[in-house]
C-alpha cells in the first residue's frame, strides 16, 4: 500500500510511537471494560521474531529500493518514471495477494519448502548447530521476503521521486572527472540518505498491519499471528496487549534508524504526532470489536485521514506559503478576491487531489480489513462485496481453493490495485504544484 | 590517449580550429550556438572570452572538455587539442582522465557544485583520490588544508569538517577553486566565477585569480560578460557575438582600442567612477545587424 504525501516525522518520534500505544491500549481496555492480560513469556518470544522479520524485511525492502531507483535513474527519465510507476502499482496489491502468490509460487510451482509451513523432520542426532541455523534461516525467509516484496515497491517511488527532488550535482562532477558510480552511490545517494530514513519510518508504521496477514498466513509464530487471532476472536484484552506491544517494537524499530546520518526539520507537532502513529492497525482492532455494518467503514476512512494528515498539512502551509499572490496584493486586491481569485482555485485542486487520494487509500484498507475479517464484507454492497471476497482466506478450505485455483485471487488483487492506482495517479496529476 | 607522446614544451596547450557547435531541436532546425571559432591558448597563457548571455561563449568552454550532453549538442571541429591530446577522438573514460586533471572548471553557483550532505574534507579528498595518486591517503588532509591556505579560507583545519551551508557564497567559492587547483590543471576555465557573488566578495575572487595563475603559472579561460573585471586576470580577450569571435587581441589593446561595433558596444555599457561620466548606453542591435 503506498503512503499518503510524504511528511517530516515528529521530534522524538519513538517516544511517541511508545505512548500512542499505550494510550490506544488503553482506551481499548476503557471502552470494552476489560482487565489488561497479562503479557506471557510467549508474547515477548514471537515480538521477539516478529521484530526479526521486519528488520529483515524493512533492509531488504531498502536495498531493493535503492538499487532499482539508482539503476533506474541511469537509464534515463522515461524509464525513470515508468519504474516509479512500477514501483506503485506494486506497492499498491493487496498484501493478501502477495502471500498467497508467494506461497502457490514458492511450493506450488518451484517445490521449496517454507519451514513454519511444512517444519523438516530431522532424524535424532541430526540436530547440530549448521542444521538449526538453516532451520530458523528458512523458518524467517519466507515471511520477511513477503514482506519485503510489499514495502519495496514504496521504496521504489521513494528513491526515484526523492532523486529528483535533490540538487543534481551531475554536471559539476562530470566536470571533476568524477566516475558514474561515485556520482550516484556517493554524492546522489548520499542526499538521499535522510529522506529514505524518514521513508523507511513511515514504512514502519503500515509493516505490522502486513506482517499480520503474512503471519497469517505462513503460520509464523509471530507477533502477526498471535494478532490475527485476536482480531478474529475479537478478544479486547489481546487486542489491547497487541497495540501496546506493537508501539514498543515500531519505537524500537524507529530508534534504531535514528543513529543513521541526516536529518530533516521536524514537522508540527500535533498534526505529526496525530499522523505518524499506526492508525491502520487501530483501526482494524476496532473494526474487530464493533458489529459488522457499513459505519464500521468509516472508522477505516477516518484512519485514513489521519495517518495523512500531517503530509496535506505540510504540502497545503508550503503551498500557501510560496503562492505568488503577492502582485495581486500590490496592485490593491483585497483578500477576499485574493481568496476566490487566486487561493480558492489551488485549494480546489488539492481538496481534488486529497480525495482521491484517500480514496485509493481506502480501498486499499478495505483489501487489508477484508482479509482480516472476512464477516465486514458482509456489509458491501453486491459489487464491492464481490470484488473483496476472494481475498478472505480464512479457512484451510478456501486456502486449499486459492491455491488449486488463484485466478479469483489474482483478478481481486488487480482489479483494487489497478482502481488505487489510478486515483493515485489523479492525485498526483491534480495536486497543485507551484515549480 | 596515454600512448601519446608528451607534447612539446613550445606546443599550444589548447588549440581549436573551427569548432561548431550545435543543438539538435525536436521537430525543428538545429540551433547553432557557435559558428567556427578558432582559438590558440599558450602554456600559462590566459584568455578571457567576453561577450552578452546567449553567444556561445559558456557552450565554447563546456566543449573543451565535452561537458555538453550529445546528443543534443553536437560538436565538429577541424582541430581541437588539449595539450596534445585531440578531445574529440577520445571516449568517456579517457575523457574522465582528463577532466579534472588537465582541465578543471570553476562554475558561477558553487552552492549547485558542493554537495549539501559531504564535509568540505571529503569533496576536495576525492579529487585528490582521483587525480593526484601521488599524495598519500594519510597525506591528504594536509594538501586540502595547504590548498584551502592558498585560496585564502582562515582557519582551515577547522573548516574541514565544515558542510557547504556552513560556509559563506564567497568561501564557497574559494572552496571550488581550491578543489579545481589540488589537481593541479594545466588549464583552468573559471565560466562568470563571480556572478553569484556580491560585489566586494567578486574583488577578492577575481585577485585570488589573478594571484593564483602568477604563482601556479597555469593557464586560465575566463568567461565572463563583464569587461570591466579582465584586465588584473587575463593576458588576450577574445569577445563574442552570436556564435562568432567578432574581435581578438591583447586586453589592453581590446580595451583602450575596440575596433568592432559590439566591443565598443559593450565597453559603453561598463559603468564607471567619477565624475561627469556619460550615460550607460544599451546595445544597438540594429547597427550590429547592419
Amino acid at each position: 500500500m503506498s503512503l499518503q504525501p510524504f511528511s517530516s516525522p515528529p521530534r522524538w518520534l519513538p517516544l511517541r510511537l511508545l505512548l500512542g500505544g499505550m494510550i490506544a491500549a488503553g482506551l481499548v481496555l476503557l471502552f470494552g471494560r476489560h482487565a489488561p492480560a497479562v503479557p506471557s513469556a510467549d508474547i515477548w518470544a514471537r515480538c521477539g521474531s516478529s521484530l526479526i522479520v521486519l528488520t529483515i524485511a524493512l533492509l531488504l525492502a531498502l536495498c531493493i529500493g535503492v538499487f532499482v531507483g539508482l539503476r533506474a535513474r541511469q537509464m534515463g527519465p522515461r524509464m525513470e518514471r515508468f519504474i516509479a510507476l512500477l514501483g506503485r502499482a506494486l506497492a499498491c496489491v493487496p498484501v493478501v495477494v502477495l502471500v498467497w502468490g508467494f506461497i502457490s509460487g514458492w511450493i506450488g510451482r518451484l517445490g521449496w519448502p517454507v519451514e513454519s509451513l511444512m517444519p523438516a523432520q530431522f532424524p535424532d542426532g541430526q540436530d547440530s548447530r549448521q542444521v538449526l541455523l538453516a532451520h530458523a534461516l528458512w523458518n524467517f525467509l519466507a515471511p520477511a521476503l513477503v514482506l519485503a516484496l510489499a514495502l519495496c515497491g514504496e521504496m521504489i517511488h521513494a528513491v526515484i521521486m526523492n532523486g529528483r527532488a535533490v540538487m543534481d550535482l551531475d554536471f559539476s562532477l562530470r566536470a571533476r572527472g568524477v566516475p558514474k558510480a561515485s556520482r550516484l552511490w556517493l554524492h546522489h545517494l548520499s542526499q538521499l540518505r535522510p529522506l529514505l530514513r524518514v521513508r523507511l519510518q513511515s514504512l514502519c508504521l503500515i509493516a505490522p498491519v502486513y506482517l499480520i496477514i503474512i503471519e497469517d498466513a505462513l503460520h509464523f509464530m509471530g507477533w502477526g499471528g498471535w494478532m490475527a487471532q485476536n482480531l478474529r476472536v475479537a478478544d479486547a484484552s489481546g487486542i489491547a496487549l497487541g497495540f501496546a506491544s506493537v508501539g514498543a517494537m515500531l519505537a524500537l524499530l524507529c530508534a534504531c534508524l535514528r543513529p543513521l546520518p541526516g536529518r530533516l526539520k521536524s514537522a508540527d507537532a500535533f498534526v505529526a504526532t496525530l499522523a505518524w502513529q499506526p492508525w491502520l492497525l487501530w483501526a482494524l482492532g476496532l473494526l474487530a470489536l464493533l458489529p459488522s455494518s457499513f459505519i464500521a467503514w468509516i472508522i477505516l476512512w477516518m484512519a485514513v485521514l489521519l495517518s495523512g494528515s500531517a503530509g496535506w498539512h505540510q504540502a497545503w502551509n508550503r503551498i500557501e506559503a510560496e503562492l505568488p499572490v503577492d502582485a495581486a496584493r500590490v496592485c490593491g486586491v483585497t483578500d477576499s478576491m485574493i481568496w476566490r481569485t487566486h487561493i480558492a482555485f489551488v485549494l480546489f485542486r488539492m481538496l481534488a487531489a486529497w480525495l482521491c487520494t484517500v480514496l485509493a487509500h481506502t480501498l486499499l484498507g478495505m483489501a487489508v480489513a477484508c482479509a482480516l475479517l472476512p464477516r465486514l464484507i458482509d456489509a458491501l454492497n453486491a459489487p464491492l462485496a464481490q470484488i473483496y471476497r476472494p481475498l478472505a482466506i480464512a479457512s484451510a478450505q478456501s486456502a486449499m481453493q486459492t491455491l488449486a485455483d488463484p485466478t479469483a485471487l489474482l483478478q481481486s488483487g488487480a482489479c483494487i490495485a489497478l482502481a488505487a492506482l489510478c486515483l493515485i495517479q489523479v492525485s498526483r496529476i491534480v495536486q497543485p504544484r507551484l515549480s | 590517449m596515454s600512448a601519446e607522446a608528451t607534447p612539446p614544451k613550445d606546443a599550444p596547450l589548447l588549440c581549436i580550429r573551427d569548432l561548431q557547435i550545435e543543438f539538435s531541436r525536436h521537430n525543428a532546425e538545429p540551433v547553432k550556438a557557435v559558428k567556427g571559432i578558432s582559438l590558440e591558448l599558450k602554456r600559462g597563457e590566459s584568455i578571457a572570452l567576453v561577450g552578452e548571455s546567449g553567444s556561445g561563449k559558456s557552450a565554447t568552454a563546456l566543449s573543451f572538455a565535452r561537458l555538453l550532453p550529445e546528443p543534443p549538442a553536437k560538436i565538429t571541429a577541424r582541430q581541437m587539442t588539449l595539450n596534445g591530446h585531440e578531445i574529440l577522438e577520445m571516449n568517456e573514460r579517457e575523457l574522465r582522465a582528463i577532466r579534472g586533471k588537465e582541465i578543471a572548471y570553476i562554475f558561477q553557483e558553487p552552492t549547485t557544485s558542493l554537495n549539501p550532505v559531504l564535509t568540505i574534507r571529503t569533496q576536495i579528498a576525492e579529487a585528490l583520490a582521483l587525480h593526484r595518486p601521488d599524495v598519500s591517503k594519510a597525506g591528504r588532509d594536509d594538501e586540502i588544508v595547504k590548498w584551502l591556505d592558498k585560496v585564502g579560507i582562515v582557519d582551515s583545519r577547522k573548516r574541514l569538517h565544515a558542510y557547504a551551508h556552513e560556509l559563506s557564497g564567497g568561501m564557497q567559492q574559494r572552496v571550488m577553486i581550491a578543489m579545481a587547483l589540488c589537481t593541479q590543471p594545466k588549464l583552468l576555465i573559471a565560466d562568470e566565477p563571480t556572478t553569484a557573488l556580491d560585489v566586494t566578495i567578486q574583488k577578492q575572487i577575481m585577485d585570488l585569480l589573478a594571484q593564483l595563475r602568477r604563482d601556479l603559472d597555469m593557464s586560465i579561460i575566463l568567461i565572463t560578460h563583464n569587461l570591466g573585471i579582465i584586465r588584473s586576470v587575463v593576458d588576450r580577450v577574445a569577445v563574442m557575438f552570436r556564435g562568432e569571435i567578432v574581435e581578438t587581441g591583447p586586453v589592453e589593446e581590446v580595451l583602450r582600442n575596440p575596433q568592432h561595433p559590439y566591443t565598443k558596444a559593450l565597453l559603453a555599457c561598463v559603468p564607471r567612477m567619477g565624475p561627469k561620466q556619460p550615460r550607460l548606453k544599451a546595445i544597438d542591435y540594429t547597427v550590429l545587424d547592419a
